[in-house]
Order: C-alpha cells, then sequence, then structure tokens
C-alpha cells in the first residue's frame, strides 16, 4: 500500500518543500529555482493525478459492485478509507494555516510582507484565514458526515455480537471449526475452569449437554460503545463550534483608567461590534509578588531580585448599562468575570501616554522663599478625567506628558503636565514639571500666572494605563464541555478497557477453549495461554479466531 | 446460557513498588542537599549518556549483565532526573515564584525525558523489550543534553498568564502524551529494522507492533484530554477556547494523525509495515508540534521558548 504511496508522499514534500522555499525563504528567485518549480510541479502533479485516478477507478469499481447510486454512495460515505483521507486532509490543511502565514491579519499586513501579487493569492485562496476557508469547514463537514454514517452502519452487527442473545455461541464441533480451540488436560472439574475465568474478570455463562459442559465468558463488553459515545462526543464539539462560528463574537475592548468603552474590535481588527453595555475601568493595577504575598498577609522572603516581577494583572470595571451600573468586579489573568452570556477577560495592558494619578503639594507663592515649611498649605490628589477641590479652587489634569526630555522613552518617567484651575471664575494653566527646580522655572516664565497665588510641586506621580480586555460570547460553549467531557469518558471507555471473549466445552478431561480480544490480541494470548497452564497442560498447536 | 458465578477469595498484592518507592524518597533526600537544580540535571544528562551507551552496548554484546547494568544507570538518571525536578521546584518556592518544573523550554525538554524514561522502564519490566532502550534512551539523552547546552536554565518568574492551576494539569498530560508517542516511534522504528532485516536477537514482529499500538492507546485518551485541558485553560486566560494558535493546531493535527492510526489499524486491519511507518510520519508530526512552533512560528506558546 506505502509503495503506491510514498511516491505521492515524497514528490508533494518535495515540491511543497520549493514553494516554501521560494515564497519565504530566498530573496531572489532566479531560472534555476523556476526549472527546479516546474519539476517538483510536474512530479507532484503526476503522482496526485495518479492518485486521483487509482482512487476514482477504485470509486467506479465499487459502483459497479453495488450497481445503485444511493447504496453506493451510503457505502461511499460510511466507508473507512473516507475517514482516514478526511483525518490526514484535514491535517494538512491546518498545516497550511499554522506554519507560515500567519493568520487572520489585515490585507495590507500581508501586502507589506509578501507584496501586492502574493497578497491577492493569499486572499483568494483563503490562505489568510484557512481555518474559516470554504474547503476546511467543507472537510469537517464531510467528516461529521462520514462519522455519521459509520456509526449507522456498524452499530448494529457490534450490537448483535455484543449485547444480544445470540452472542451465547456453543463451542461445538461446527464452531470450533472456526474458532480453532486449544486443549487442555485437565482434571474433570468444571468449577475449576469456571473460578479460572472468573479470575480473569470474565462473566462466565454455562449449559450442560450430556456429558459436555459449554462456557461462553466474556468481559468490558460495553468497551465496544465506547467508539459511539467518541463519534457522538465529537458531532456534539462540532455543533458547539458551528454554534460559536455563526453567532459568537470575539474582539478586543481596550479602556483606559478612568473612561468606559463598548466598541469592541474583532481580533483579526476588520469588524467593529457595539456590545450592549459599556465597560468601565476604574482602576488598572499591576500586581507584583510583593504585593501579592502582602495581599495574602504575608511578607514576602524570596529573592529581592523578583520581588517587583510582575505577579498579574487587574482591572476593576463596572458594567454600564444606559447609564446604570449594572454588575461591578475585577478581572484579571486568569480570571475571567462573566456578565450574562459574555466573559471578560484581561489580556493586555498598557500606558496612554498621559498621566493617570498625581499628587501635588500646594504652596503659597509669597512665602515659598522665606519659610518654605509655612508656605505648605496641603495637598492635592488628582486623577485623570476627575475635578478636584482645594480651598478656593477647582483643579484638573489638562494635559501631561510621560517622559519630558524623551517622549518615546516611557520607562524612565520624567513627566510634566498642565494643570487647569479654576479659581474665583478665572482660568490658569499650572505647568508642573518632575523637577521642582524646572516647575519653578517654568512657572515664573509664564505672564498669566503673575497674579495667581499658589504654587504646585508634583509629590507623586503614576502613569494613565489602558486595559486591554478581550470580550467573547460564544453561545457554543456548553456543547464544547459537554461534548469534551464525553469524548475522554468514550476514549477511556474505548481504549482502557478491553472487550474479551472465551468460549470452552469441557469433556472428561478434556476442555477444548478458544478465545478473542477486540485488541491487543497478542498480549491477550501470549499471557492467557501462559495462564492456561495453572488448570493443565495445554497442547502446544495454538489456535486463536 | 445461563450466567455462573462462584464465589472466590481474591488477594491483591502490589509488586514491583519496593524499588520505585526507594528511588523516590532517595530524590527526596538527595533533593535536601544544597546543589544548584542544574548540578543534578547534568548529572542525570550523564547518567542518560551512560545508559544509552550501555544499551548499545547491550544491543550488539548481548550480554545479560550489561542489560542490567544499562538498566541500573537509566533508572539512576530518572532518579537524579527527579532530584533536579525537586529542587529546582524548592528553589522556585524560596524565590517567592513558585511554578512546577515543567514550564520553559529547559523544564520541559527535561521532564519530557524523565516521562519517557520513566515508560520506557515500565515497558521493559512488562514486555522485556531491552533492545528497544537501545533507540529509546539516546532519544532521552538528546534531550536531555539539547537542555543543558542550547536551552536557558535560569529560574526566572513565569509571566502571569501561566500563573495557573491549569499548568499543572495541561502540562502533564501533554508531556505524558509526548513521551508515549516517542515510545511507539521507539517501537516502531525497531519493528521496521527486524522487518526488514530480519534481526533474531529482537522480540517478535507481533510484540514490536503491539507494542507500539499499546502506547499509543494508553496516550490516546491523555493527549485528548490534554488538549481540551488546554482549551479549558484558554477560555480563563485567553478568551476563547480555541484561537487557531499554532501549537494547537499542531496538537490537532498530531490528534487526526494518530486517530487515523487508530482506524486504520483496528477498522481495516492494517498491520506492521504500514502502520509501521504511518508511526514515523506521526512523530514527526509530534517533533513539529513541541519544537518548531515553539522556536519558529509566532504564537501564544512561544514564551515556553525562554
Amino acid at each position: 500500500m506505502f509503495k503506491g504511496y510514498a511516491f505521492l508522499i515524497l514528490s508533494s514534500a518535495f515540491f511543497v518543500g520549493v514553494v516554501i522555499a521560494g515564497l519565504f525563504h530566498l530573496k531572489q528567485v532566479g531560472i534555476y529555482y523556476f526549472a527546479l518549480l516546474f519539476a517538483s510541479g510536474f512530479l507532484f502533479a503526476g503522482a496526485l493525478l495518479k492518485f486521483l485516478w487509482d482512487s476514482l477507478r477504485a470509486l467506479y469499481r465499487d459502483y459497479k459492485k453495488f450497481n445503485s447510486l444511493p447504496v453506493f454512495l451510503f457505502e461511499f460515505f460510511a466507508s473507512l478509507k473516507l475517514a482516514i483521507f478526511l483525518m490526514i486532509a484535514i491535517g494538512i490543511l491546518s498545516m497550511l494555516g499554522s506554519t507560515y502565514i500567519e493568520q487572520n491579519r489585515p490585507f495590507e499586513f500581508y501586502v507589506n510582507k509578501y507584496g501586492p501579487e502574493k497578497a491577492g493569492w493569499f486572499w483568494k485562496l483563503w490562505l489568510n484565514d484557512v481555518f474559516h476557508s470554504w474547503y476546511y469547514i467543507l472537510f469537517v463537514a464531510l467528516l461529521a458526515l462520514n462519522l455519521i454514517f459509520c456509526s449507522y452502519k456498524r452499530l448494529p452487527s457490534v450490537w448483535k455480537h455484543t449485547f444480544s442473545k445470540e452472542r451465547f455461541q456453543k463451542l461445538d464441533e461446527h464452531l470450533e471449526k472456526h474458532l480453532k480451540p486449544i486443549e487442555v488436560k485437565i482434571n474433570p472439574d468444571k468449577e475449576k475452569v469456571i473460578r479460572f475465568l472468573q479470575s480473569k474478570g470474565f462473566k462466565v455463562y454455562a449449559e450442560e449437554e450430556g456429558n459436555r459442559t459449554y462456557l461462553y465468558g466474556e468481559k468490558g463488553k460495553y468497551s465496544r460503545l465506547g467508539v459511539y459515545v467518541v463519534h457522538i462526543a465529537l458531532l456534539v464539539i462540532m455543533a458547539g463550534g458551528l454554534i460559536d462560528g455563526l453567532f459568537g463574537k470575539r474582539g478586543t475592548v481596550i479602556v483606559p483608567e478612568g473612561a468606559r468603552e463598548d466598541i469592541m474590535t474583532s481580533l483579526s481588527q476588520d469588524k467593529v461590534y457595539k456590545l450592549p453595555f459599556q465597560i468601565k475601568v476604574n482602576a488598572f493595577h499591576i500586581v507584583s509578588y510583593e504585593e501579592e504575598a502582602k495581599r495574602k498577609g504575608k511578607e514576602f522572603k524570596g529573592d529581592p531580585k523578583i520581588k517587583d516581577a510582575i505577579a498579574s494583572f487587574e482591572s476593576e470595571i463596572e458594567i454600564v448599562e444606559n447609564g446604570k451600573v449594572v454588575a461591578k468586579g475585577t478581572v484579571a489573568v486568569n480570571s475571567p468575570f462573566e456578565y450574562g452570556a459574555y466573559r471578560i477577560f484581561q489580556a493586555t495592558y498598557g500606558l496612554t501616554g498621559s498621566a493617570g494619578y498625581v499628587k501635588l503639594s500646594v504652596f503659597d507663592r509669597k512665602t515659598l522663599p522665606e519659610d518654605p515649611q509655612r508656605a505648605l498649605l496641603g495637598t492635592v490628589e488628582l486623577r485623570t478625567g476627575q475635578v478636584a477641590e482645594f480651598k478656593d479652587m477647582l483643579l484638573s489634569i489638562d494635559r501631561s506628558v510621560l517622559n519630558l526630555e524623551n517622549p518615546k522613552d516611557t520607562q524612565h518617567l520624567k513627566p510634566a503636565m498642565v494643570i487647569k484651575v479654576l479659581k474665583d471664575g478665572r482660568s490658569y494653566d499650572v505647568p508642573v514639571i518632575y523637577s521642582p527646580e524646572l516647575t519653578v522655572f517654568a512657572f515664573f516664565q509664564l505672564k498669566e500666572l503673575s497674579d495667581f497665588p499658589y504654587i504646585f510641586f508634583l509629590e507623586d506621580f503614576r502613569p494613565q494605563f489602558f486595559s486591554g480586555l478581550q470580550v467573547s460570547y460564544s453561545p457554543g460553549t456548553p456543547l464544547i464541555w459537554g461534548g469534551s467531557i464525553l469524548l475522554v469518558l468514550g476514549l477511556i471507555l474505548a481504549f482502557y478497557t478491553i472487550h474479551r471473549k472465551v468460549w470452552a466445552r469441557i469433556e472428561g478431561n478434556s476442555l477444548k477453549i478458544s478465545f478473542w480480544s477486540h485488541k491487543l490480541r497478542e498480549e491477550f494470548r501470549r499471557s492467557f495461554i501462559k495462564d492456561l497452564e495453572e488448570l493443565g497442560y495445554v497442547e502446544k498447536n495454538f489456535g486463536e479466531r | 446460557m445461563r450466567e455462573v458465578s462462584l464465589k472466590s477469595g481474591r488477594s491483591f498484592v502490589p509488586q514491583g513498588w519496593l524499588i520505585p518507592s526507594l528511588g523516590l524518597l532517595l530524590s527526596l533526600i538527595f533533593a535536601t542537599l544544597p546543589y544548584d537544580n542544574v548540578f543534578w540535571y547534568k548529572s542525570a544528562t550523564l547518567a542518560y549518556g551512560l545508559s544509552a551507551i550501555s544499551y548499545l552496548a547491550f544491543f550488539f554484546l548481548r550480554e545479560r549483565l550489561i542489560g542490567n547494568v544499562a538498566t541500573g544507570i537509566l533508572f539512576l538518571g530518572l532518579l537524579l532526573n527527579l532530584t533536579g525536578m525537586i529542587r529546582r521546584g524548592w528553589q522556585t518556592y524560596e524565590m517567592g515564584a513558585f511554578h512546577p518544573p515543567w514550564s520553559n523550554l529547559f523544564e520541559a525538554l527535561t521532564f519530557w525525558s524523565f516521562i519517557a524514561g520513566v515508560i520506557y522502564l515500565l515497558l521493559e519490566r512488562r514486555y522485556g523489550v531491552k533492545l528497544l532502550g537501545a533507540l529509546i534512551t539516546p532519544v532521552i539523552f538528546g534531550l536531555s543534553l539539547f537542555a543543558i547546552t542550547k536551552a536557558n536554565a535560569e529560574i526566572t518568574p513565569l509571566m502571569p498568564a501561566l500563573r495557573s492551576y491549569w499548568l499543572y494539569i495541561h502540562v502533564i498530560t501533554a508531556f505524558v502524551g509526548y513521551a508515549g508517542f516517542t515510545v511507539a516511534f521507539g517501537g516502531a522504528v525497531l519493528y521496521l529494522l527486524k522487518a526488514k532485516y530480519n534481526l533474531s536477537f529482537l522480540p517478535s514482529l507481533e510484540v514490536l507492533d503491539e507494542l507500539s499500538y499499546k502506547s499509543v492507546v494508553v496516550v490516546f485518551p491523555i493527549w485528548t484530554a490534554s488538549i481540551i485541558l488546554g482549551a479549558a485553560w484558554a477560555n480563563e486566560a485567553w478568551g476563547g477556547y480555541w484561537s487557531w494558535d499554532p501549537k494547537e493546531v499542531w496538537s490537532l493535527i498530531v490528534w487526526l494523525f494518530f486517530g487515523a492510526y487508530l482506524h486504520a489499524r483496528q477498522m481495516l486491519g492494517w498491520r506492521g509495515t504500514k502502520t509501521a511507518w504511518m508511526l514515523v510520519f506521526g512523530f514527526i508530526t509530534v517533533l513539529i508540534c513541541f519544537f518548531a512552533i515553539n522556536l519558529f512560528f509566532p504564537g501564544l506558546h512561544s514564551y515556553a521558548t525562554d
């Protein structure tokens, strides 16, 4: 069989290798490359045509055999060869979508990376989104159909041989021809044989006929249903996937601290959804290992090098519907927040580039040079988007930068900001810079502030974060989990238990016994024959069905 | 026919538990010694190398004593590997960022070696296929050596998304899967060698065929569970149970491939050379699933490369 396939496998590997090299590895392709491409393509096409031709001929032969289209179609869809072909084909298609070509990116991404011509081809062939392409879905649907037909075709006969009364076959001369039993010389002790079979886990059935005793033993019969459980489970999972594919939504919502948002961008950034609610992020925290230990009421005793390493990050969120807060909670990494059928996840975070929290100390301008101690009037805390009150002023952060000297370097904070102040019906723009000297310098440069009685210095500063949340709506999830549990149970039933049968006939001091195992026959044969020796002398012409 | 049932006293005596539990105890004692985990991993690699040499010597000389020595050294290597894992786990705990010792590439590779070694020793006990060791131990040695020389053995805190109890169970099941497929591959290669050159010293073709089949049968449900557990974790951390991330897709490819193998064997009655070749190709997908995806293709699993 592999002799027939070896050429196809090798030529396709060769062809795919050449194509991959040309598309992704070689900077320039010349005449030699095209010659190689042509040669490999020719070999591959030849092998593929031969394979298709052989397959079609085999199908035609089948058609002739059944001589009826419905029967032929049924047999075709119920055939195992189709199942294996589909499994391998889906595997190969999946390779397409998970190696070289990044999936689900905007069209411009491919144009930039591969040039407009190749990008166009990728688009036409759905190579940018293999897993939602019509051909992938077609193959999965065919596999589902195949699963149903296979199960439908095979279940009745399995049922008959495993659960119906017909399975109690007597090992008489007629059956002996099929089963080719082993003969064991024993003491004529029926009980001993039954005990032996029971100790091997068999359920034993007996019938006496004159001087003969027929025994039939079986175990693990439910194992045979495992495969049907598995197939049903796979159909359930596929149904869940289909429901999510049709009705599910998934995307990213970026919310700066203190703000609210209801626009969700799909992961491929080509679709925008409006959520039926707004997500408001009240605060965002990065939790360090030290902080995490502190929250558990413990002191961090580990390596000081990692005490500031990021252990987790989290957002305190509120769900706002029609202007009203309807739910409230915390979303952290690995700990999503659920609202109705929607789930909200903490995916990323980042800096918005402006101030989030500022603590200012307020000094009296006049007395500051003489007596800074007495000039300190107090401190005021400001948050982005909020207005704070201090004495006769209303303050808010107007605009800010995180690093005055190098705006791109946000690792090091050297913030500067303009504070909007409302005082006695007048509006002032007051500069505050990370170092007091610079603040003083800037402050006294500005003519507009000549009658402003206060001066602010930066006490504490925290940049504003945005919280990158993922929101998913997948109504098929219960089916997926139900199917998954069923799948594992079915696999355990199918693979960890084995259906085995024994037939035996006791006549005088001769025990004729034959046995059958649905799986792992060789292992069973060896151990069973070895075990039989405890009953008596085993004739060495082993037989097995 | 009528069911008959006779009562009989059955006794259950656990066998062969003594040596493994002594080994575990010894590992625990070793782990309290003030050596860095990497020291133990290096010793384990050395032992794996020696045991690979002994298994190869046994393969050619077929001396009983050498075979026993080989098994002994492999056991020692596993013990040292386990010591390294316990020590590393303890060191991460002391550092204040505990994680199980199977989280980054270094840890994953050494963990894979460990599991493959354990599964192989169990098979050796059960089937007496000592010559399979000549194939498996070099692979174990290679994995371990690759980890020691190429991967970063430094302990770093995990990235937040990995800090989840799913890490324990998802990764263990995945590695039992990898190890089982490795053993199946070893059996298949021996089968092909035996079929081609009729090497009389190898176990019979039927035994080799079934050995490979059995390890796939045992591991397939575990691999499935691993994919499902991964999906469950993804549903907690990434916002969806399936994102077509390369690792997810390749684990699905492995699953489909071995699924096809199981069908071909059980239902089409394919045996021997055909299914052995299937296992060899299947192992290539396993290797890609483990290495290539982490090392070359971008995706959510690539943080496991550090």
